[in-house]
This record gives structure tokens, sequence and C-alpha cells, in this order.
């Protein structure tokens, strides 16, 4: 036999055990460091390292949490994914309704266990929480890269009262980079304020960027290329976490209806396989003693009626997505529906820049923060959105009271859906006045300086942001059809093209 | 389960081994049924239908070690030689079925022109270790050298989960005294130090070399259609030459490990093969195991150098081109048998020569440094054998590596500097840094093979090593438990 190794290495027992014995404590000291990490970033907030789906979940979670939390008495409470964020407009049912109504949907990809875990935080007894969950939910049963993503750092709540094999499962997710960006930004990383992703979103948690004039070209295409799911097929996965929320409900005495989401439509969902799924989740609701808004067929539209995905419409679906939840929602609640609101703007409108709160339902895009006479057009091409549509006819006032750099030599572009006015503003405190005619599916005006500079490009200062023009106010005056009137006031003259 | 894997660290592992001591205590047979039953849990958590394979031919060659050794006992040599050939046709039988038959049959049906359909024949993991580890048995049995009465043990030296699925590939004589003795079956701290810390140099070996080698190696080889420069010819063979030493080496460093926290201690595999100076020194540190059961039970059997120079060239070739089949039924394995075998054959002539006119005998540093390199670049070169998915991109690589490749397309591999410092640097290491075993002082199985290092590059068991033995812990786990896609251990193809 050959000598034995303690012999070898004459190595006493004492040594040997506080040997094995600070192996161990090492591995666990270096392994806390990224728990205390986590835990760290989770008071930090989102950084510049923070994936996008991670930074909106945080973000829009956050902010839809306060909404419900501000709103008193009974609540109409949507839920599901970024199908329901974009394709129902609580906005609309609340106008209908008169009761609160909250889009609390969120992003699929969190899963969902995880949503309906954030649902129970925000609904109290005598709410309605209406379903709206993605059909890929039930065709997925593990814990996706999303979850890992956000929960990690942003929700150790949620981590912590996993089972362990999930929790390894959800570690398991990340990659070391992604670990060790996070360790890096515990003393590195700069905070985000979110204020860029909750522009996109109104006050009532709907979406508000899924308009067909904001599409671009990969956007598009992407829709093009859709072919119809082959995932979803029998059986249903992962539909106990519904099951427990629907007992959940029950208990604490809150309605649960079970809506579907707006879906692409193909001829291969209503026969075969394809319709035994979309049957089964049906009957699946109806064994549970929850009632419908329909059929999942009911919800699905033609291509010409999305955004950019199978389950996200544009401005214009999500009214009709969100009319049909009305009708169907009306017997199942019990509350007749008031008349639809007129969605379009009706009556002047005045934009003071240099407040720092705009109206909710106006979205400012590339300008600056507020300052105290106004705010600068800070990219090449700054846009105004507004929730309604425009008038069919109206006159934009403007003042401008900054012009930078070179900007007042050539004409700037202002444009409303297809019309297009070049106006020359050649000196500060100039106001300018323009007439538009729309097909009333407008809601954006888009102003395009001639040459956006940075007063670092002109050795002025540090500040990197492209300043075009500086605008103090806004004003929308609806104008009866027909009815013309070219005016200007200051020092400027305009040069009006009509293009179209 | 990998030995890398979560489950296998923090639930198998820790529950085997605590339960393994504390049965221990009590009866020495239930502690050894509970770690043949750990090592058939382990190896059934691949594909527990499997279990019955590996059960049957554990039955099956216990009960005809059992005949044989009775045979042996009442003098019947002659019937004890038919059963043992009889036994070995069983064996080789089942793995040529599992192994070879695809292959065959293809072949078959190529030559003779007619379709021969087999199906599809999926292997078992591990199976080649566990029959060569039954055959030796058996062998042994046959000589009269080994005999082992209790069915328990034999499960569990044929099962012992640190060994199952990648070797090394062990003789009964050098385990069963271990499992006999009822001093192994006390947690030994020292033991466990020692075997912690191969566990940890084997983790790193595997998780931040290996498989660190193994996108640059893929890099190569995946695209060889798209045509190779010679530069990243040489990078992709250079790094599956690393990747399958570190992940190889690396395996049976954790397996030496894993073993030793039970106080069993397994042959070394390796011996710093890139160190060799000739061929016939690489197969002295090269999967030394495999080298010894092929010397052992077919170079010997077959003749050796008894039968003369000509013979033992035969010979040699033969053992080489049966234990390059042995990795995998395809062209690519038998050539890179062969290729050794005629490196080997042209070795022994060489010393022969060199012994009898005094040519290159009294070597200088810079020949010394020749034969090293020219060692390194002829086993690269049978790498690319080994490595490539088939004959015609084996030879296409080659081409390349001899600057006659066609230029290489977009999508191709392509060499920076971190990657060329990368391969450097683990090359230097695998040539000129002491091995795991010179370390840590460890040379079971192989005493006369490890020589001793300076006593500055020894491992003690103390705390600065102890943190960074706790450091590489951290590291693995890290690279293994987070996004990396997860690299099953080479060998366990074979």
């Amino acid at each position: 036999m050959p000598e034995n190794i303690t012999d070898r290495h004459v190595i006493s027992n004492a040594s040997a055990r506080w040997y094995s014995i600070t192996v161990l404590m090492t591995f666990l000291l270096l392994l806390s460091v990224i728990p205390c990490a986590m835990l760290s970033l989770a008071d930090h907030g989102p950084t510049s390292h923070t994936n996008v789906s991670a930074l909106n979940i945080y973000f829009f979670g956050k902010q839809k949490q306060k909404i419900a939390n501000q709103t008193q008495g009974r609540h109409l409470v949507l839920l599901g994914g970024s199908s329901a964020f974009y394709s129902v407009r609580a906005r609309m049912l609340q106008a209908q309704f008169g009761i609160p109504v909250i889009n609390n949907a969120l992003h699929a990809g969190i899963g969902i266990d995880y949503l309906l875990y954030r649902a129970r935080q925000s609904l109290r007894p005598g709410d309605t929480a209406i379903l709206f969950m993605e059909y890929d939910i039930y065709a997925r049963s593990e814990p996706s890269w999303t979850l890992a993503d956000y929960i990690l750092p942003y929700d150790l709540a949620y981590f912590a009262a996993q089972p362990l094999t999930t929790q390894i499962g959800l570690i398991g997710k990340l990659t070391p980079s992604e670990y060790w960006n996070r360790v890096y930004d515990v003393f590195f990383g700069k905070p985000i304020d979110g204020k860029g992703a909750l522009s996109y979103m109104n006050g009532y948690g709907d979406v508000k960027n899924n308009l067909l004039e904001l599409r671009n070209g990969s956007q598009k295409a992407k829709l093009d290329t859709l072919l119809p799911r082959k995932n979803l097929v029998l059986p249903l996965k992962n539909a106990d976490p519904i099951a427990d929320f629907i007992r959940w409900c029950q208990k604490n005495g809150i309605t649960v209806i079970a809506g579907y989401p707006a879906f692409l439509d193909f001829p291969e969902y209503h026969s075969g396989k394809g319709q035994a799924f979309f049957q089964s989740l049906g009957k699946y609701y109806h064994e549970l003693g929850v009632p419908t808004l329909g059929e999942p067929s009911d919800f699905m539209f033609s291509k010409s009626m999305f955004f950019d995905t199978e389950y996200h419409l544009h401005d214009g679906g999500a009214a009709v997505m969100t009319d049909l939840v009305a009708q169907r929602l009306e017997p199942l609640l019990g509350m007749p529906r008031r008349k639809a609101p007129d969605i379009q703007i009706d009556r002047p409108l005045r934009l003071m820049l240099s407040e720092e709160k705009i109206p909710e339902e106006v979205s400012l895009r590339g300008f600056s923060e507020a300052e105290s006479w106004g705010r600068w057009t800070i990219v090449e091409k700054a846009s105004i959105q507004f929730d309604a549509t425009l008038p069919l006819s109206f006159r934009l006032d403007a003042c401008v009271m900054q012009v930078f750099g070179n900007n007042g030599k050539t004409p700037t572009l202002v444009r409303v859906g297809k019309e297009e006015h070049s106006v020359l503003v050649s000196a500060p405190n100039t106001c300018i006045s323009l007439e538009f005619k729309t097909d009333g599916k407008t809601h954006i005006i888009e102003i395009i300086p001639p040459e956006p500079q940075s007063p670092r490009q002109l050795g002025l200062s540090d500040d990197e942001s492209f300043l075009g023009l500086g605008f103090s106010r806004l004003e929308i005056t609806p104008m009866p059809i027909g009815i013309t009137e070219k005016s200007i006031t200051g020092n400027s003259r305009p040069i009006v093209n009509i293009t179209d | 389960m990998l030995f890398y894997t979560p489950e296998f660290l923090f639930l198998f592992l820790p529950i085997t081994l605590f339960a393994y001591f504390l049965i221990g205590r009590f009866s020495w047979k239930a502690a050894f049924g509970w770690l043949a039953f750990a090592s058939l849990f382990f190896y059934g958590y691949w594909n527990p239908k499997y279990l019955i394979l590996i059960s049957g031919s554990i039955i099956f060659n216990y009960a005809g070690g059992s005949v044989l050794g009775k045979l042996r006992d009442r003098g019947l040599d002659h019937s004890a030689c038919v059963v043992f050939v009889l036994l070995i046709i069983a064996n080789i039988g089942l793995l040529g079925y599992f192994k070879y038959l695809m292959f065959f049959a293809g072949q078959f049906g190529q030559m003779f022109g007619i379709h021969w359909d087999v199906g599809l024949i999926v292997l078992p993991i591990g199976i080649s270790f566990y029959t060569f580890t039954q055959i030796a048995y058996l062998a042994d049995v046959a000589k009269g050298k080994v005999r082992e009465r209790s069915f328990l043990a034999y499960i569990l030296f044929v099962t012992y989960f640190p060994h199952l699925v990648a070797g090394p590939v062990l003789h009964h004589a050098e385990m069963m005294p271990q499992f006999a003795n009822r001093q192994n079956l006390k947690f030994n701290v020292d033991n466990f130090a020692l075997g912690i810390t191969f566990f940890a140099f084997g983790l790193f070996k595997k998780i931040v070399l290996a498989d660190g080698c193994a996108p640059l190696a893929n890099g190569v080889f995946n695209v060889v259609s798209a045509g190779l420069s010679a530069a990243d010819a040489w990078l992709g063979a250079t790094a599956y030459t690393l990747q399958i030493y570190y992940d190889f080496s690396g395996y049976s460093d954790m397996a030496i490990g894993l073993s030793l926290l039970f106080n069993i201690r397994l042959p070394i595999n390796f011996n710093s093969p890139y160190r060799a100076t000739n061929i016939i020194d690489f197969w002295r540190r090269w999967h030394i195991t495999l080298s010894r059961f092929l010397r052992d039970y077919l170079y010997i059997p077959l003749g050796g150098n008894r039968k003369g120079q000509w013979r033992r060239h035969v010979n040699l070739m033969t053992t080489m081109l049966l234990g390059g089949l042995w990795h995998g039924a395809n062209w690519t394995f038998l050539i890179w048998g062969g290729l050794h075998g005629l490196y080997l054959a042209i070795n022994h002539f060489w010393r022969s020569f060199s012994e009898t006119t005094g040519i290159g005998k009294n070597t200088g540093m810079a020949l010394k440094i020749a034969y090293h390199l020219l060692t390194l670049i002829a086993v690269i070169i049978a790498w690319v054998f080994f490595r490539a998915g088939s004959l015609a991109d084996a030879l296409t690589v080659l081409s390349a590596m001899g600057g006659l490749g066609a230029h290489a397309q977009p999508g191709s591999a392509t060499i920076t500097i971190e990657t060329l410092a990368f391969i450097t640097a683990l090359l230097s290491w695998a040539m000129l840094a002491p091995n795991t075993n010179q370390i840590l002082r460890y040379n079971f199985g192989a005493q006369h093979l490890v020589t001793e290092i300076r006593d500055r590059f020894l491992w003690r068991p103390n705390i600065p090593y102890a943190m960074l033995v706790g450091l590489v812990f951290f590291i693995c786990a890290f690279v293994g438990v987070t996004g990396r896609e997860k690299l099953e251990f080479l060998y366990f193809q074979f």
C-alpha cells in the first residue's frame, strides 16, 4: 500500500481543521458580497447599467402602486403584462363607468406568479380585478431572465419568499458580468430619475407612446414578420398561481373577471390544437367560477390594429379594444356606461413651458427642464404629444423667447400630421401663429429647428444639449372647419408652406 | 449531476458525506450500502433508465467473476479460460452495441451499398469506464490476483461516484483494501483539507480554464467550412489541446479530491503531459490509468516487446488503434490512435538508433527544447483529428495549419490580443508550472512518476493558502452557477 498522505504532509489535525474552516469562511464571506450589493442596490434604484425591462418595471410599477394608493374607494384594476398596458385604456374605462380605474399591467416577461404577487399588494376589499394574462404565460413554467434581472436586486423580499430551488434557478439566470455590474453600481452607478420612462405613461397607468405616428421602421418590420405561435398548445402550464390568486381574491372580498389579451389573429387559432388551447382557457376560468369577458377570439384583431408585437395594439386599436371591454363589463359590473368622452381637443389649451408641471394629458419630448422663462428644444426634432387627438382645424400660437446660434438664420419646421409649415424665427421674443388642418387622428406637434447646436460646440460651456429655440408658451385653439386666418406678431416673418 | 452544479455541491455531496460517516459509526456494511446507493442515485440522475443497464452489467460480471474464481480454485484452468473469454466477449459485445453498432452498420452499408438501419442508439454515460473497470477485474480474477466475495463491495467498487462516469480506470487491488479499512469510515480532517484543495484545483481547471478555451476551439472547428487562415487553425488546435487537458485533468483532480473526502485515494491520471520530451514520455503522463489498462490488458497480452522489434511496433499500433477506437466510433478517433501508434513506433526506432549510433544521445538544452516542441506539435496535430467533426474537417484544419488553407471568410474565427495572451498563459502553465500532484504531494498509483518540487511551491494547510482556495471556490461557484453555458466534461462522451 502507498504511504499515508497525511504522513507525507506532516500536518497536524489542528492546522487541517483551521485550514478547512478558513476555506469555508472565505468562500462564504466572498459569496456574501453579492447579496450585500443587492441589498445596497435595492435602495439605490436603477442606474445606467439597468436593463430597459427592469428599468420600466421599476418605474412603472412604482408609479402604478402610487396611483393605487392615492385613489379612494372601489377600484377597477387591470392586470396582466404589456398587452393590457398597451391595449386597454383605464382612462377611457374610468370615463365610462365613473369609478377609479387603474391600469396595473406591467410586463409578461416577469411571469404570472410575480405579476399576481404584485397585484395582491395593490388590491383592496371591494375592488374588481380584470385579468388580461398573455397566452405565453400559460406555456412557460420556469422563472425568466427578465424576472431575475428585476428582482435581483429590486424585489429581494419576493426572492427571499421563494423556495430554495427557485432561488438557485433565479441566481443562475444572470451572467457573471451582470452580477459584476450590480457590485460596480453600488459604488459608481449613476442613479436614473425615471422621468423619461414615466413620460410614456398617463395618470391612469396606460401607455402613451403607442401612436402610429411614433412607430419606427424596425417596429413595423417586427410586426410584419410575425407568424402564428406554435407554443400555444395544451396542456396549460403554470395555471396554479391563477387559481391561488382567485382563491385569495375570494377570501379578501375582491371580484375577479377574466379577460383575454389583445392578440394578432391567425386562421391557425380557430382550428385544431390552437383552438383547443384557447377554448381550454374559457373552461379553466369557468371551472374556477370566474366570469369572463367573452372568448379569446373576441379579442383577436387584424394586423392593422397593432403597434409592434402581436400583443400591443396601437392607440386606435386600444380604443376599439377598450370599448369592447367596456361593453362586456357593463352587465358584469351592473353599472350603466356613460356616453363615451370626446377624446378630441375641443377647447383652447395653453401650455406654460416655464412651469415645472405640465398637464397630465400632454407629454413633451426633446425639451429641456423648465427654466424661469420656458424650455429649450434640445434635440433635432422636439415634439408635444397629446393624449387626445388634435382638432380637425386649429391655430397654434407659440412664443419664442430664445434663439440659439444659427437657428435664427434659416426657417424652423413645424409639422402636424402631414401638414408642415416653415417659419423663420430670426430674433428672440417672437410670437408666431400657424394654422393646421388634421385628419382627426393626429396627436403630435413636431418642431424641427434648422441647426441645433450645443454650447460645447460653440465653446460657450460644457453643456452638450443641442439647443434650438426656447419657447415660453404654446396655445392650441380649435377652429371651425372652413375658417382660416394667418397672423404674425413680433418681429419675425413667417414663410408658410403647406406641403400636402 | 455535474461535480460543479449547485445540486451536487450543496445537496448531494454534503448529504452523502455526512450520512456516510454517521452510518459508518454503526455499521460498515450499511455505510458501504449507503455509498453505493448514493453512487447509483448520482448515476441515475442523468437518466434513470440506464440504471437497469449498469445494474445488469454489475450483476453479470460479479456472477461471472465468482464462477471464474471457483473454476480457478478447483484447478479447472481450461474451463476458466473459456468462461473468461465468454465474459470478455459479453462485455465487449455490450460496449460494441452501444458504441460501435451504428458506426459499423453505416460503414457496412456504404461498403456494400445496402441500407442497414439499426435505429438511433444513445450511448449511456460512463459505459466505457465501468465496462473497462470490470474487464480489468475479470482479468485479475482470471490471473488469480483478486477475488471479490462481497457483492456490496463489488457494487461500490464499480459505482463509486467520484470515478464512475469518467474514470480513472481502477484496479480492484488498489481500491478494495481501502474500502475494507475500517479506519477510513472515520472522518479525517487531514484528508478533508487535502480533498477540498484538490477539488478546488480541479474546479478551477475545468470551469475557468477549460471552459474558457472551449469557445476558442469551437469558434474554429465549427466554422471549418467558412475557410480558415493558418493563424486561426493553429489557434483552434492549440485551444482544443489546452481545453481537453484542463478539462480532463480538472475532472481527475476533482475526482481525487472528492474521493479523499471519503478517505479513499484514487490513482492519478495526469502528470503534466505537455511537459513530455517525447511521445513515450507523453503516454506515461496522459490518461495514466487508461494507458496502464491498455498496457496491462492489451499490449502485454499481445506479446508486448517480448517478440522482437517488429512485433513490438505491430503490438503498439494495435493497442493505440484500439485505444483510439475506445474513445468513439469514428474514423477520426481511429486516426488519432493510429497517429500516436506511428509516433510511438518512430520514437522507439529513434531510441534504438540513438543507442546504437550515439547520435542524439547527449542532448544540450537547445535540443531538449526542440524535442519538447516537436512532441507538443505532434500531439496538437493528433488532437485535430480527435476534435474535428469529420475526416474532411480535420484535413481542412491541418491544411490551414500548414499554410494551405483558404483565406478566412467573414464569420470565421479571428485572433485578438486577449485570446493570444490567454492561450499563451495556459500553454506556459501547462508546460512549465508544477502540476497539482506535485504541489499537493500526491502520487497514488504512480509513485515513480511524480517528481519532487521545491519546497516553496508546495501546498501547506495555512491560512493564506486557505483564503486562496476559498477565493478559487468563490470564482468557480460564481462562473459555474451563472450565465455561461454549462459544459459537460469532455470525457463524459466517451
